[in-house]
């Protein structure tokens, strides 16, 4: 009998329609940094979400130190030692750093503050870890990365014993990940336990003990990392063999497309350019990637790029025409596709039908209506071959309402809808972002075909391997600027890190 | 879930049950759930403790019931429509009414139509009077110039200067109580002996028959201007409350003059009322039907000699105007018929002493100077 | 039976939420009744099922009357609130357009029925324009609606009160807009012929007309399509091409000419109402809020929800009949449209139960 610090054993939690955790077994020892691998879906969060008291399983125990515990909430998790450092932080921006970390917990004498002692430990905590960070900055001064440390923090000032981090990576730079992977070995070290849940395998393969593999709500297996290859795991998470390796066809470069000359855009809360003095142009025939840490003006020029927003200056130039000032359905007439970065917020309306929402690009087109009167018929037509052609799943067809579809489908109905639209350039902001590694794998070779068909190809994206990996060039932008333009044949994944921190600058910036 | 379901369906049949029922009664026959009622007041939608009409009316059907022992019942429409009242007197009917009465304007197309409906019931229709008037209605008028009359003239005789008069709505009724407010000032400052310009009267409707803030604070600013007495005339709390602010924090009191009723329970500063006697007047209009001796197919002037008009003495917080005074001038109003009929009115049917506005009554007076701040 | 009605192909679950929305409503007013006056609870429900034949067909027929404004309204904030505006403006946008509507007909001299047909197409203009500026701000400066619609309910009813007094169709004596002539009335086509003294016209059937045209809109036409996107996501519609701010004001346009509409139906029918010239803010223009809420949006199942009001609170006011004091039918009915419009929650619970049912069915096989 081991000592493990948590165990869920044979967990099963159902929900309208789906099993989404399904005799799960997870043990985890102090010590020990044990990842959770699986694509979205699988049922990571779920598992985790039982963990954390936000649901109640159906059957199955959670053993703490080796007694059986009743997780009814939260509050309750964090009491027995349970943490977790969430995707999207739940920070108060204008507070410090130290007033963020004890919020909840505050020491109190006769309703008085404490806050010397809750300093004092803190920073105890931070030199111990690692974890660098000045207690009294305001977070929303901070880089992301620093407060990805605050909530690390948090949880070691509530005398988490059990840590959970949900993809921690996908908003850092290389070198930041770096310094992540390093304070998960300092904790595993004090002999905290550890629970990593991720897509990317190599930072498994780096960092963690053992993997337990989820796939389709059901356990697939625990592996011991250092026994078994990237390979062996994607597959474990899959279920067939993957492709990592982004099949592409040499290039056939044309004529410029999209133009962009000198643009400029205010910040909306600040005194400073978030677009500073912006020109690339992208070909046909080319996959043309925006890298960068998110936040540095992508957002911003696919906006602006699209009409969503107006640039104060500079001209947008889409097959010769000038589109500056054009609205954004004319620009969508003119030959723009657009697959935005939020998916739920801009890409479809969620409670619409699958139908309807693969008509957003097309109703108003003579095919699909007559004097403002809807042709249900080809609309229905549509949308039965978009389904098809792009392998959409849903529960009900093209009357699936799209909440209650998969990520990963909705995502490829987008990427349907702005593909089967007539365009010559297309924008995509992080398509693949949230995605498991198989729907990834259509998403770019959806990508590569367009450039093979000689259409111009957009592409911002905040993951190295991808920018690597699709791009047949590269440009990166720091704090509204364009800093490198380069190819990925001539250069590194670290030279690029160098450029996204701000600390190098390239030449040739067209 | 099943259990739900069958307790639905289970209510279900319980309401189809209960409807099926309530129609076995059929055409004709009087449906035994109506509450019977002989005397029935139908509201103008207001309450029957609105401090108004609804209820003085009320407090005459209740004193005679309580006498009698005859059944009674109130029922108050959902709205102010013709239609509403039609139907809200169709049901007093049905419970067996055989006299309605009818507070205000508001049911005059009502009971022109009710009065041919239903020939066998008494209407009393306080301040107004049907169209085409039938033996089985009677339009029931006040003088209420008169009550106005005496409010002024004791104001004046007490020895206030600076007078106030706060109408609600610029409806006849209260018209009459404003400009006999006025003439009763005049004829008080005219015995004394006083100066043009010595007396003066701020004149201004609020608009409509409320109590709002923005109304008390109104006529606080008066008191600060100097007013020392506000008729209230309409809704008086308005005044009353503005009275109760300004004394709470001023050096000298100032009063309200109350309305209707005997007003001096609702606060200590009702120096007096200017009384309507609805109560007695539907009491006896009541009690004549019941004798037989009800005369309907007019409209009657009730007045000082009814005792429909008058101040509550008893009760007033006068110093210098004396019972003696008081009696003094009721005995010239009941006495002299020409000079009570000569008071001004506000009805607008174009005779001598009737005025629309009050800037067309004002300039008649000799000697108060009335400060028109909204006219109707 | 539940089961059979949710997982049948075509969906019920509107419908039946409202239904039983009443029901509960009904039940609660029932137990209010019961707690206030024991002995007449039984005969309180029965009149408040059966109170709309109270005098027959009169009282039936005047039903028709009172569902139309309120109907009309609800229609119009339904309308918005397919593009997720939440109109709260109905009294103003009422009270403006019954004023237009009833100094057109009565002033512009076209005759019967013309002054009356032109009389209403201004009284909804007139609310689309009360509606426009609210709408413009929401639009174009992203101005919280339901703040800016409140307050142009106090300045409308101001406005409204203002104007009436300074008009030609003021009667001063009795503090209310003059009688409309006969002949000047909305027409009613010989229906009071059968609802023989009730104030029915064809206002009624003319809300229906709408509510079917409303319905053809948003369920037919590119226009409702671009509504619906908008209301569910402005961001992504925006995005689409789709012009959010267009389609916000003139479906902001649309809510405010139909509510607007109403305020003319309801003091150009038959029942004595007047324009008063005091200042009370019009309730029916409320009321349509919960007829909306009651028909979930839905502006056909408007007209069955809105008629069921218009029902409910005639047939509560002959609960005075049986004993009821006044005071506490208003409760008792407010009780019941308040629990009525509380369909949403159960029309949630349904979609739960439908989900479950079809979790029930596909044991096992998870969908992806």
């Amino acid at each position: 009998m081991e000592n493990y610090a948590i165990e869920m054993l044979n967990i099963t939690k159902r929900f309208p329609g789906i099993v989404a955790n399904d005799d799960i077994t997870l043990q985890v020892k102090y010590g020990e940094i044990h990842a959770l691998l699986g694509e979205n879906g699988a049922g990571k969060s779920t598992l985790m979400s039982v963990l954390f008291g936000l649901y109640k399983p159906e059957e199955g125990r959670i053993l703490l130190d080796g007694k059986e515990v009743k997780i009814t909430s939260p509050r309750k998790a964090n009491e027995l030692g349970i943490g977790m450092v969430h995707q999207h932080f739940m920070q108060i921006k204008n507070f410090t750093v130290l007033e963020n970390i004890i919020l909840g917990v505050e020491t109190t004498k006769n309703g008085v503050l404490q806050m010397q002692e809750a300093r004092q430990k803190v920073v105890e905590l931070s030199e111990r870890y690692g974890l660098k960070v000045d207690p009294d900055a305001l977070v929303r001064d901070i880089t992301v990365g620093q407060q990805q440390r605050v909530e690390i923090l948090k949880m070691l000032y509530r005398d988490c014993k059990i840590l959970i981090f949900d993809e921690p990576t996908a908003v850092l730079t290389p070198q930041e990940i770096e310094e992540l992977m390093g304070i998960m070995r300092n904790l595993k070290n004090e002999g905290k336990a550890i629970i990593f849940i991720t897509h990317k395998l190599d930072e498994i393969k780096a960092v963690s003990d053992k993997c337990t593999v989820l796939r389709l709500g059901k356990c697939i297996g625990t592996v011991n990392t250092a026994d078994a290859t990237t390979h062996q795991m994607a597959e474990m998470m899959v279920g067939r063999e993957v492709n990592f390796h982004v099949d592409k066809a040499p290039q056939k470069l044309g004529e410029p497309v999209l133009s962009l000359k000198n643009i400029y855009l205010k910040s909306e809360v600040a005194d400073k350019y978030v677009l500073n003095n912006i020109s690339f142009d992208v070909h046909s025939g080319e996959i043309l990637c925006i890298a960068g840490v998110e936040g540095n003006g992508q957002s911003e020029i696919v906006k602006v790029i699209s009409g969503l927003m107006q640039q104060e200056s500079g001209t947008i130039i889409l097959n010769g025409k000038d589109i500056s000032n054009e609205s954004r359905r004319q620009r969508i007439i003119d030959g723009l596709s657009y697959v935005p970065e939020d998916r739920h917020k801009h890409g479809v309306i969620l409670d619409s039908t699958l139908e309807e929402n693969l008509a957003l690009k097309k109703y108003f087109l003579p095919e699909y209506q007559n004097k403002g009167i809807i042709n249900f018929k080809s609309r229905r037509e549509l949308a039965d071959k978009l389904i098809s052609e792009f392998d959409i799943r849903s529960s009900e067809g093209r009357e699936t309402i799209t909440r209650s579809m998969s990520g990963g489908n909705q995502q490829k109905a987008i990427v349907a809808r702005e593909i089967d639209a007539k365009h010559d350039v297309l924008v995509a902001i992080q398509p693949t972002r949230g995605l498991d590694v198989g729907a990834i794998e259509g998403i770019h070779a959806n990508l590569v075909a367009q450039r093979d068909e000689g259409k111009a190809v957009l592409l911002v994206s905040f993951d190295l391997e991808e920018v690597m990996g699709v791009s047949d060039r590269i440009i990166v932008f720091y704090e509204g600027e364009v800093v490198a333009n380069v190819r990925p044949e001539d250069v590194t994944i670290n030279e690029l890190g160098l450029y996204m921190s701000g600390s190098k600058k390239g030449e040739n910036l067209c | 879930m099943k259990k739900l379901l069958s307790l639905l369906m289970a209510l279900l049949m319980v309401f189809a049950l209960v409807g099926c029922s309530g129609g076995n009664g059929g055409e004709g026959e009087p449906q035994s759930d109506v509450i019977q009622a002989e005397i029935v007041l139908v509201t103008d939608a207001k309450s029957v403790d609105d401090k108004g009409f609804n209820q003085y009316s009320w407090e005459g059907v209740v004193q005679y019931a309580n006498e009698t022992g005859v059944s009674t019942n109130y029922y108050m429409p959902t709205e102010q429509t013709t239609e509403q009242y039609l139907a809200q007197i169709a049901t007093a009917v049905k419970g067996g009414a055989k006299i309605i009465v009818c507070p205000g304007y508001l049911f005059g197309d009502a009971v022109s139509e009710a009065q041919f409906t239903y020939p066998d019931v008494k209407f009393i229709c306080i301040d107004f009077t049907p169209n085409d008037v039938q033996s089985n209605a009677l339009g029931v008028l006040f003088e209420e110039e008169e009550s106005g009359f005496l409010a002024g003239y004791a104001a004046v005789k007490e020895g206030f200067r600076s007078l106030g008069f706060d109408g609600a709505l610029a409806v006849p009724a209260v018209k009459n109580f404003g400009y006999g407010y006025l003439a009763g000032a005049d004829y008080a400052a005219k015995e004394l002996g006083l100066a043009k310009g010595d007396v003066t009267v701020k004149y201004s409707y609020t608009g409509e028959f409320a109590e709002k803030p923005e109304f008390v604070t109104a006529d606080q600013a008066w008191y600060t201007d100097g007013v020392e007495v506000i008729f209230g005339c309409g809704s008086p709390r308005n005044a009353f409350e503005a009275a109760d602010k300004f004394n709470a924090t001023s050096d000298h009191v100032a009063w309200a003059i109350g309305v209707d009723t005997n007003c001096a329970d609702q606060s200590e500063y009702v120096i007096t009322s200017a009384m309507k006697n609805l109560s007695p007047v539907v009491y006896a209009l009541i009690k004549e039907v019941y004798a037989g001796t009800f005369e309907g197919g007019t409209s009657k002037y009730y007045n000082i000699k009814d005792g429909a008009s008058a101040l509550p003495m008893e009760s007033s917080k006068f110093e210098n105007f004396t019972q003696a005074d008081y009696e003094a001038i009721v005995n010239k109003l009941t006495s002299d018929e020409a000079f009570r009929t000569s008071l001004p009115t506000g009805y607008s049917n174009g005779e001598a002493n009737d005025y629309v506005n009050c800037a067309d009554f004002a300039p008649t007076l000799e000697i108060v100077t009335v400060d028109i701040v909204k006219d109707s | 039976m539940l089961k059979k009605l949710l997982m049948s192909k075509r969906d019920y679950s509107g419908v039946l939420s409202s239904l039983i929305a009443i029901v509960i409503g009904l039940l609660v007013g029932f137990i209010a009744m019961i707690a206030v006056k024991p002995s007449s609870a039984l005969a309180g429900l029965r009149m408040l099922v059966t109170g709309g034949f109270f005098n027959g067909l009169t009282t039936f027929g005047s039903v028709f009357f009172y569902a139309t404004p309120i109907i009309l309204c609800g229609m119009g904030d339904a309308f918005a609130f397919k593009a997720s505006i939440f109109n709260i403006g109905g009294p103003g946008q009422m009270h403006i357009g019954a004023l237009v509507a009833v100094y057109v007909t009565c002033r512009i001299g076209l005759g019967a029925p013309w002054s009356t047909i032109v009389g209403l197409l201004c009284g909804a203009l007139a609310g689309a324009l009360w509606a426009l500026i609210p709408a413009l701000l929401n639009a174009y400066k992203r101005v919280n609606i339901i703040i800016t619609t409140i307050m142009m309910n106090y300045i409308g009813m101001y406005l409204a009160v203002d104007l009436l007094k300074k008009s030609s169709i003021f009667d001063s004596t009795k503090n209310q807009s003059i009688n409309v002539p006969r002949d000047l009335r909305v027409a009613r086509l010989g229906l009071d012929k059968i609802f023989v003294g009730s104030a029915i016209d064809c206002g009624f059937f003319v809300a229906l007309i709408i509510a079917i045209i409303l319905w053809f809109i948003l369920e037919k036409t590119t226009f409702g399509y671009e509504i619906k996107a908008v209301g569910k996501n402005r961001d992504a519609s925006d995005y689409a091409g789709i012009d959010a701010r267009r389609t916000i004001v003139l479906s902001v346009l649309i809510s405010g000419a139909l509510i607007g509409l109403g305020g003319g139906f309801m003091y150009l029918g038959w029942a004595g109402k007047y324009l008063l010239g005091s200042n009370t803010q019009l309730s029916e223009g409320f009321t349509g809020i919960a007829v909306t809420m009651l028909a979930n949006n839905n502006p056909i199942a408007c007209v069955f929800s809105g008629f069921f009001l218009a029902y409910l609170t005639q047939s509560g006011s002959y609960m005075q009949a049986v004993g009821f004091a006044p005071e506490i039918v208003k409760v008792i009915s407010s009780v019941v449209v308040y629990c009525s419009a509380l369909s949403r929650l159960v029309s949630e619970y349904l979609r739960k139960r439908k989900l479950d049912y079809i979790a029930a069915e596909k044991k096992g096989d998870a969908i992806r």
